[in-house]
């Protein structure tokens, strides 16, 4: 079957009537999820998996990566409108965008944002379609030591880009793989780790765990600020359109920004959030006025914006091509499709071709969708966010309850949940981040029947992972990116990042 | 942050102490046949070894490189506990309640907790948030939500 073949039986998948109401759901509830503040994306997505449960794996995949470009697109909208991030992709919109609505240019901001997020979001789907494909294709050489080499490479950079202390980053993957030893060997079929608990015995369940750190958990942060729900909207919108000038000064912010979404999103730990300021930093140096910047440079708002949707497209890159996620969001994307009993990996394209080239195709469609959506109806959105959080919290708790408990209809799962919800809260006051975690959960399982492949393979020699090129190279680059940390120029980088993510 | 990193490094070398421990009376196994103990062995050891260096870094801060902020300073715990208490209370009593009773309670207590309602929002919220997810998830998507002792 060729690419065209492929990519026309991608279309008819994504247009049928049961995949666009999914899609359409699926990027309606990101851009809510995206003006909102208080629910990010990840959390989102585990909100809205156990809805999945009950519909194809094609319908599910495209429906909760819709949620996701859906989230980077609602996020601009309030950042633009009335200074206020909806998500964490979104900081760096506030600081031109904003100028640009308070200067009466609410307009043009708004609309290069849509523009520049539709052009990175599709240009993203057509790299993806290219790169993935023929990356499987090359992984499937790859054995035991290479999966785990790049296990842990993954692992190491995800830790690397933590926002805070790169130790507790690496503590908190460590507990991952912990929680995920929980339940039956794979080899031996003992129980490990199950106290005698019959319920622990398949292990502690992906639902429960994510429900805990991304949804209770953020609920539990909320409330503990004053509540404050008075939005100040006085902005006036007109000229909906960017003009020749705005495009001609956004053209190639919109390309840069693409290019650096994309490829930072592939690498392990390469988040949305990064890219913007990745986007934003590269658009200010490269700028002939960059004492504009922070007083309503469109390109301010065109870069970070294109980077952030283009991220969800490179993301999907390592997750389908080689079944390793390289983030949280992701991570959940990966269970989401084991759920269904898929496993993403080399061999996914070639035996799903109908749920990947679907995917493709749903996102080229959802794009049009959001575009459609936002434009004419950011007036809708703005008043979205008068909805008061009073009201939101019981229903984020509702539905935590609910999908945890719809999984096996288990009690347990909602006791796991909580006491996962407290530790991923107390681990944020703690600065113990979640995201290598949950990744980490995920990995382990796999890691460990690498690891111990490749050790049988070796008759319990560890040089097999550093005689094969690919691990050696792989493994080189985690212990590359460990060291590195210590250099000071490099951590000074790092901790600057941080403080700017935590000031915003 | 200082003494809240000494402790909670002290809490998770502890922690991994414990596994290390219940990993090797699991079976470690041998390098050229790991036993199921191996990985939780080998990632616990290197927990251990992290929290120690965690409690290294936090005794090596200078006091004036301490942030004057605290994690829990000034912020409203007591919702917090109360919505963790919340869902304690609907766990144990989910089963013997049932869904819509249980769940009407709890969403009425979330409400009381924040301290922001009127009596007419304190029965209309809660009764069409229990109705209408009990509709969609436990009619529609035939969710097995416990039906409790009045059998509803």
């Amino acid at each position: 079957m060729g690419f065209f073949h492929n990519f026309l039986m991608g279309f008819g998948v994504a247009c049928t009537p049961a995949n666009l109401f999914f899609c359409f759901v699926g990027v309606v509830a990101g851009t809510l999820v995206g003006v909102l503040p208080g629910i990010g994306p990840t959390a989102a997505i585990a909100l809205l998996l156990p809805v999945t449960f009950a519909v194809t794996p094609t319908s599910s995949i495209i429906m909760l990566a819709g949620i996701l470009y859906g989230a980077m697109y609602g996020g601009s909208t309030t950042s633009i409108l009335v200074n206020i991030p909806g998500e964490s992709a979104s900081i760096v919109t506030c600081i031109d965008g904003y100028q640009m609505a308070r200067k009466g240019r609410a307009g043009p901001a708004l609309a290069i944002a849509a523009w520049g997020s539709f052009i990175a979001g599709t240009l993203s789907v057509v790299f993806l379609m290219l790169i993935a494909e023929p990356l499987a294709k090359i992984a499937l050489r790859f054995s035991f030591p290479e999966y785990f080499s790049l296990m842990v490479a993954g692992l190491m950079t995800v830790t690397y880009m933590a926002r805070f202390s790169i130790v507790k980053a690496l503590m908190m993957a460590t507990l991952g793989i912990l929680i995920g030893n929980v339940g039956l060997d794979m080899i031996s079929g003992l129980p490990r780790f199950t106290f005698g608990i019959n319920e622990l015995s398949d292990g502690v369940g992906v639902i429960p765990l994510i429900m805990g750190v991304f949804g209770l958990c953020e609920v539990l942060e909320n409330l503990e600020k004053e509540l404050s729900t008075r939005v100040t909207y006085k902005t006036k919108l007109r000229n909906l359109w960017p003009t020749v000038k705005d495009w001609a000064d956004s053209k190639w912010a919109i390309i840069r920004g693409t290019l650096i979404g994309f490829l930072i999103g592939i690498l392990p730990g390469g988040s949305g959030t990064i890219t913007t300021f990745l986007s934003y930093t590269m658009e200010k140096k490269l700028s002939k006025h960059p004492e504009e910047f922070g007083r309503g440079a469109i390109e301010g708002v065109a870069g970070p914006e294109s980077a952030n949707n283009a991220s969800c497209g490179g993301g999907l890159v390592p997750l389908m091509s080689l079944g390793i996620p390289p983030n949280a969001t992701m991570a959940l994307l990966f269970a989401a499709l084991v759920i269904h009993g898929i496993s993403p990996g080399p061999t996914f394209i070639a035996e799903h071709p109908d749920i990947f080239w679907g995917l493709i195709a749903s996102m080229y469609v959802g794009n049009v969708m959001l575009l459609v959506l936002n434009l004419p109806m950011i007036g809708i959105w703005v008043q979205v966010l008068k909805i008061p959080y009073h009201l939101l919290f019981p229903l984020i708790v509702l539905f935590c309850v609910i999908g945890t408990f719809s999984v096996a209809g288990s009690i347990f799962d909602l006791k796991l949940m909580l006491i996962f919800g407290v530790l991923g809260y107390l681990m944020r006051k703690f600065r113990y981040e979640g995201a290598p975690l949950i990744l980490a959960y995920v990995l382990g399982p796999l890691m460990e029947q690498a690891l111990r492949q490749s050790l049988l393979l070796s008759g319990g020699s560890f040089t097999i992972f550093f005689t094969r090129p690919i691990s050696a190279v792989t493994l080189g680059i985690a212990l590359f990116l460990l060291l590195s940390t210590i250099f000071p120029k490099i951590r000074k980088r790092r901790d600057t990042l941080a403080e700017l993510e935590e000031e915003e | 942050m200082r003494a809240y990193d000494r402790a909670s490094s002290i809490f998770w070398f502890f922690f991994s102490m414990i596994v290390f421990v219940q990993s090797f009376r699991m079976g470690v196994g041998t390098l050229s046949n790991p036993g199921m103990g191996f990985m939780a062995c080998c990632a616990s050891g290197v927990m251990a070894f992290l929290s120690l260096i965690l409690l290294k870094q936090s005794f090596a801060k200078r006091k004036e490189q301490e942030e004057i902020a605290r994690p829990f300073a000034g912020l409203l715990l007591g919702r917090v506990v109360g919505v963790v208490v919340a869902v304690i209370l609907y766990i144990i009593f989910l089963a013997s309640l049932g869904y819509l009773i249980g769940t009407f309670l709890l969403m009425a207590a979330l409400l009381v907790i924040v301290g922001r309602y009127r009596w007419w929002l304190l029965i209309l919220f809660p009764a069409l948030s229990s109705l209408v997810s009990y509709y969609v998830f436990a009619k529609l998507f035939q969710c097995p939500f416990p039906a409790g002792m009045f059998s509803f």
